[in-house]
């Protein structure tokens, strides 16, 4: 039969049997849009403690037994010591910055931000931060704010946050590509604000682009001059632990996407059994003027997927609202934003499933058809 | 009407493939109820309101009853110069560096902390005030994970504490660890540090005032409530996804009933003309919508408690252990036969308004 016959036909049977087929479409979506959501659900959670590679050459020391950074606590002497262990193994130029971090994650407005002061020319150009709007702080009042943090707060430009009874002003908005909620500040901002004199949670050593991180990582770790008690990290391996921190919930989103993935294969198998039930005669009437089983059996199958993909379409819009809704209530855990978004990943996924369950579902049922008497299917 | 409710049900055994497949629609999204109600119930006991109506003095913008806050015993002291009649110190942080051996940990003044801090003790006996130093009494849920009893050593950031007793509150205190005031002092480098004083509710200080040096009074519990809250999104998106389903399996039984009371629509047609009521239709229909549903509903029972079974969630150092209470079980049954009755409803309106004759003469 050729192609354009055959979807001139599978388009006017479709059109015929209208009213059945939208039945059919709206159930079919309802069923993909669980599953669509359940995955998109999922991929938060698997996304939400993995930081985009964004070559960084930062080496973080902080105390060994520290879980959150806030834990840690270095001095001076101890970043000099790791850098001169640097300099020691890989040369003097190994090494092109070194810099204090203060951290604190903080409660404001009943949602939990982390606060990071660095000096200011390591906030400008030493964190990998872009400046959205506005300008860098000035002075220790001034603070930028990632657009995460903004954006959860409803906060913008020119506003002031009273944290521990200092007024400090937001003067920019930045984008940190972890999409965690960040106050930054300069250091001697955040020595003010905090009371602290020597005292800071993070060192930073930036490392020459010319060596590889993690040699230069193991390197100081081992060296015997390296101070005791302390480790030190690449930033991918801090944000890890995030996912670490809520890895049980991955599990749970996990259940429900599996879940949804069990429906759709009922769903499709129980359109496409529907569908063989109720035109068992029609199609024996088919096999009895000549049609071969398995031109009716790629027929129900085109059709069966032409209303799969069209329901497909259709979910991938609703659930596209419903990831912008859900934009209006982010999930937030240690300051770190997730959001709610389809991944191209998930929509091809979500439509080779559909579209296998709707075959299978075809094939099932015409296979048991074809063992029939024919004379039986056209008595029913 | 018995012979209806037979006539269905051999109908539905006939069919029964898109039957099976819709129980399993059903059976998901009860499943997905139930699971729902089981987390908002164990998030509810774990960080609900907790039973005082104490203050605490924490470090501003910090959760003191978690980790964060870090208070100079001199703001204790002016606590007591304002004539508040009770300040208890307690220190609330952390130990351990990954998700594996993270331990909650709490500090406790062995002379006053049974004042504000009731509990029931499950094994062993409760720290007192004459113990030695390095002893522990600690939560059961913590004890179940670490698979600890009395007499056994608990190691907190490197050093062996003597678990003397495991209690338990019936809240997130379950996962934690006791030990004194000192020892907890010197484990976490605080110095003479505390992270937060608890103080009584009489009027000399209200929640929301804050003290010289960054100090903010707040209502005990609050950490609790912020915590809570947190999650509430996430189920937010979690009920859209279950209201999807519901919809899903209105939309997919009605079709199903329709669809399949379309094809005895002849059969259907029969009845009526020999005596059988217009309302034999509904009963047809409500018959094996119910049957549906009902198998669904146990499905996914047995399957949320199964998976409740085996699944504890453990999250930042705390377990949860989700399970149906007799309330959500009731719920959901009560919504799976809302899905039965609107499923049915539209196909048997429906076909009320079917002329009689051309259903006759379909073939």
């Amino acid at each position: 039969m050729k192609f354009s016959v055959f979807g001139f036909y599978l388009f006017k049977d479709l059109f015929f049997d209208r009213g059945r087929s939208i039945l059919t479409i709206i159930s079919l979506t309802a069923v993909i849009v669980s599953y669509l959501a359940a995955s998109a659900i999922s991929d938060v959670f698997l996304e939400y403690g993995s930081q985009p590679q964004t070559g960084s050459r930062d080496l973080l020391i902080m105390s060994d037994y520290a879980l959150e950074p806030m834990q840690s606590k270095l001095d001076n002497s101890i970043l000099q010591a790791a850098a001169d262990v640097v300099h020691q193994e890989f040369g003097p130029d190994s090494v092109r910055s070194v810099f204090p971090a203060i951290y604190r994650t903080l409660e404001i407005n009943g949602r939990t931000m982390q606060v990071l002061a660095v000096p200011r020319e390591n906030l400008m150009r030493g964190y990998s931060l872009t400046l959205l709007e506005g300008d860098w702080p000035e002075s220790d009042e001034q603070v930028v704010v990632t657009q995460e943090g903004m954006q959860l707060n409803g906060w913008k430009i020119g506003d002031r946050l009273l944290i521990r009874d200092s007024n400090l002003l937001i003067t920019g908005r930045v984008q940190e590509e972890a999409g965690t909620s960040v106050i930054w500040m300069t250091y001697s901002g955040g020595q003010k604000l905090f009371n602290v004199q020597k005292d800071f949670q993070i060192g930073v050593l930036q490392i020459d682009g010319s060596l590889d991180l993690p040699t230069v990582q193991v390197t100081l770790e081992q060296d015997p001059h390296f101070p005791k008690g302390y480790a030190v990290y690449l930033n991918q391996q801090l944000y890890l632990r995030y996912t670490d921190l809520v890895r049980d919930l991955i599990k749970v989103a996990f259940i429900i996407a599996a879940l949804a993935l069990v429906v759709i294969i009922f769903g499709t198998f129980n359109a496409a059994s529907l569908t063989m039930a109720e035109r068992k005669q029609d199609i024996a009437i088919l096999q009895t003027i000549g049609f071969r089983s398995r031109a009716i059996r790629l027929f129900l199958l085109g059709r069966t997927l032409l209303q799969t993909l069209v329901a497909f379409i259709l979910a991938w819009g609703v659930v596209a609202i419903i990831a912008i809704y859900s934009l209006k209530f982010p999930i937030v855990f240690f300051a770190k934003t997730a959001v709610l978004h389809l991944s191209p990943k998930t929509i091809l996924l979500g439509l080779l499933l559909t579209m296998l369950s709707a075959s299978l579902g075809v094939w099932l049922t015409t296979h048991a058809q074809s063992s029939q008497n024919l004379a039986d299917q056209l008595r029913e | 009407m018995l012979a209806m409710i037979r006539f269905s049900l051999q109908d539905m055994v006939r069919h029964y493939k898109p039957w099976l497949a819709m129980a399993a629609l059903v059976a998901a999204t009860n499943l997905i109820y139930l699971g729902l109600g089981g987390y908002r119930s164990a998030l509810q006991q774990a960080f609900g309101k907790l039973p005082y109506d104490d203050l605490i003095a924490q470090e501003s913008n910090t959760t003191g009853e978690f980790f964060g806050s870090r208070l100079s015993p001199e703001i204790g002291d002016r606590l007591l110069a304002m004539g508040i009649s009770r300040v208890i110190p307690e220190i609330h942080d952390y130990t351990g560096t990954s998700i594996t051996n993270i331990t909650i940990l709490r500090g406790i003044d062995l002379e006053r902390y049974q004042q504000v801090n009731s509990f029931k003790i499950r094994s062993g006996r409760a720290l007192q005030p004459i113990d030695a130093q390095r002893t522990a009494m600690i939560g059961w849920r913590l004890a179940a994970r670490l698979s600890l009893l009395p007499g056994k050593q608990i190691t907190l950031r490197g050093r062996q504490f003597l678990v003397v007793g495991t209690f338990q509150t019936g809240t997130y205190v379950d996962n934690e660890a006791w030990i004194s005031l000192e020892d907890a002092q010197a484990l976490l480098g605080y110095g003479k540090d505390v992270s937060i004083f608890i103080i009584p509710d009489e009027g000399i200080l209200k929640a929301g005032d804050t003290l010289p040096g960054s100090v903010s009074i707040v209502k005990r519990g609050l950490g609790p409530q912020i915590t809570r809250t947190q999650f509430e999104p996430l189920f937010r998106i979690i009920e859209l996804i279950y209201y999807a389903l519901g919809i899903a399996a209105i939309l997919t039984l009605a079709n199903v009933l329709f669809r399949m009371a379309w094809i005895h629509r002849r059969e259907l047609a029969i009845l009526r003309c020999v005596g059988f009521q217009s309302r034999g239709m509904v009963v047809y229909l409500l018959t094996q919508a119910l049957v549906l549903t009902w198998v669904g509903v146990i499905l996914g029972t047995l399957s949320t408690a199964l998976l409740f079974s085996f699944e504890s969630t453990y999250l930042v150092g705390m377990t949860l252990n989700p399970s149906i209470g007799l309330q959500t079980g009731i719920a959901g049954l009560g919504q799976s036969t809302g899905i039965a009755l609107f499923g049915s409803v539209l196909p048997a309106w429906w076909f009320s308004r079917l002329n009689l004759a051309n259903q006759l003469r379909s073939e």
